[in-house]
């Protein structure tokens, strides 16, 4: 059962294997699964005190972004996400 | 002469590397990665011998052997080149974990500016074989473990080196300090308050083969002083640890990520080189060493060669350079800029 958006999680992995063209579903699924495990509960945690609304589109955003940002902790990964998804206020 | 092991280690790995990549399925050759680097186990900025881009630019460093003017502390400056050269490894359950091989290849050169025609005085070599396993603990925390075979080779400036013969010659001595050695470090990170990243490390460095000596003393070798015969090593143990925090976007940026503060220390139990001990099986004395540097960055990853920091750096401890490692209390301090990835 995948976790966020599958394009979306299409679009990180390619953002973050560009060397692998040609990839099994087994791959995105464990990647998505990668996912949740590093983000999920510090997105749910910041997106709520900053009052993004809570759904599968909004989280697969913030988790396609937070992958992007090169900071150390998830923490930060996830504060850029946040403030990126705020100011450009994606929509599914 | 041990050196020449070094290039048929890494030819066995190569080799190795290849066999696995073409013997897995897809999808498990997708969990198996080469020449692309993971931050497993990074190395310490306050690292003295770790690869580093680092020009300590502007810098003070007291007076060392056999230069000719008499001020100390004295302008120099002290540049590292360096990096790890990813070979291969595997991931376990996500990117941030697993193990991997690299060759770490690194040159540190200092530079004196006070005698004439501003000799560098001494260049240290290194490089070999780093195998890196990280594994990462709930709360964003992770434990790195790495083993490091490598081969150090120092060398004084052929300027220096001449200057030094004319002027000294009754005392000028060319030690080679050169030997092959084990490095095994152990790391834990964590965050911390203020989305701080926190790691502390510890390890040692010891001499191939176990007791072997730093530096050549054999009629044969190019190990050459006026002074008298020159007598092994007999410390092989050096033990270190390192502490380093990062605040991430401490400096907050109006549209952009921000700035980093970090601060990274050093502390190494080196050994005293004592090149014509009175009793040859002594031990060498030792002094802890101290290297401290205080930086800013911008936050995140560079894309290509990594970001430039600006730096500030205090050494205070055995000589780090080469055959000068026989001398205590040895300040070096300065700022400077280097490449942070």
């Amino acid at each position: 059962m995948p976790n966020y958006n599958r394009s979306l999680i299409l679009a990180a992995y390619r953002a973050a294997h560009p060397d692998n063209l040609e990839v099994e579903a087994e791959t995105i699924t464990d990647f998505d699964a990668e996912l949740f495990e590093i983000y999920d509960a510090a997105l749910r945690e910041q997106a709520a005190e900053a009052n993004v609304p809570i759904n599968n589109f909004n989280l697969s955003m913030l988790v396609f972004f937070a992958n992007q940002s090169g900071g150390k902790l998830v923490a930060t990964r996830v504060r850029h996400a946040i403030r990126f998804f705020r100011s450009v206020r994606p929509q599914p | 002469m041990k050196a020449k092991r070094v290039p048929t280690l890494f030819a066995h790995f190569f080799v190795l590397g290849v066999l696995l990549l073409l013997s897995s399925s897809r999808a498990e050759c997708q969990k198996w990665w080469n020449f692309e680097d993971r931050n497993y186990y990074d190395p310490l900025i306050a690292g003295v011998r770790e690869p580093h881009v680092s020009a300590l630019a502007l810098a003070w460093a007291d007076r060392m052997p056999f230069m000719v003017d008499d001020q100390s502390p004295r302008q120099v400056w002290d540049i590292d080149l360096g990096a790890e050269i990813p070979l291969f490894g595997r991931k376990f359950r996500n990117d941030l974990e697993g193990f991997g091989f690299w060759i770490p290849i690194d040159f540190h050169m200092i530079e004196d500016f006070v005698d004439d025609s501003g000799p560098i005085v001494n260049t240290d070599y290194r490089f070999g074989l780093m195998a890196k396993v990280r594994r990462t603990v709930p709360e964003d925390r992770a434990w790195a473990v790495r083993v490091f075979v490598g081969h150090e080779s120092t060398h004084l400036g052929d300027e220096f080196s001449i200057v030094g013969q004319r002027r000294f010659p009754r005392d000028f001595e060319r030690i080679n300090v050169s030997w092959e050695f084990l490095d095994l470090g152990v790391l834990y990170e964590w965050p911390g308050l203020r989305e701080s990243a926190w790691s502390v490390r510890a390890g040692a460095t010891m001499t191939l083969p176990f007791e072997d000596t730093y530096y050549s003393t054999s009629p044969g070798s190019i190990t050459q002083s006026p002074r008298g015969p020159v007598t092994e090593s007999k410390n092989w143990i050096d033990p270190y640890a390192g502490l380093e925090v990062t605040w991430e976007g401490l400096i907050p940026g109006r549209r952009s990520v921000g700035y980093d503060l970090y601060l990274s220390t050093e502390a190494r139990w080196r050994s005293v080189y004592d090149y014509h001990k009175a009793q040859a099986e002594a031990a060498e004395d030792r002094q802890v060493s101290f290297n401290v540097i205080l930086g800013i960055k911008e936050n995140g990853r560079g894309k290509v060669i990594g970001r430039a920091s600006p730096f500030v750096r205090f050494y205070n401890g055995v000589n780090p350079h080469g055959q000068f490692r026989n001398q205590k209390s040895y300040t070096e301090m300065g700022i400077g800029l280097r490449l942070v990835q």
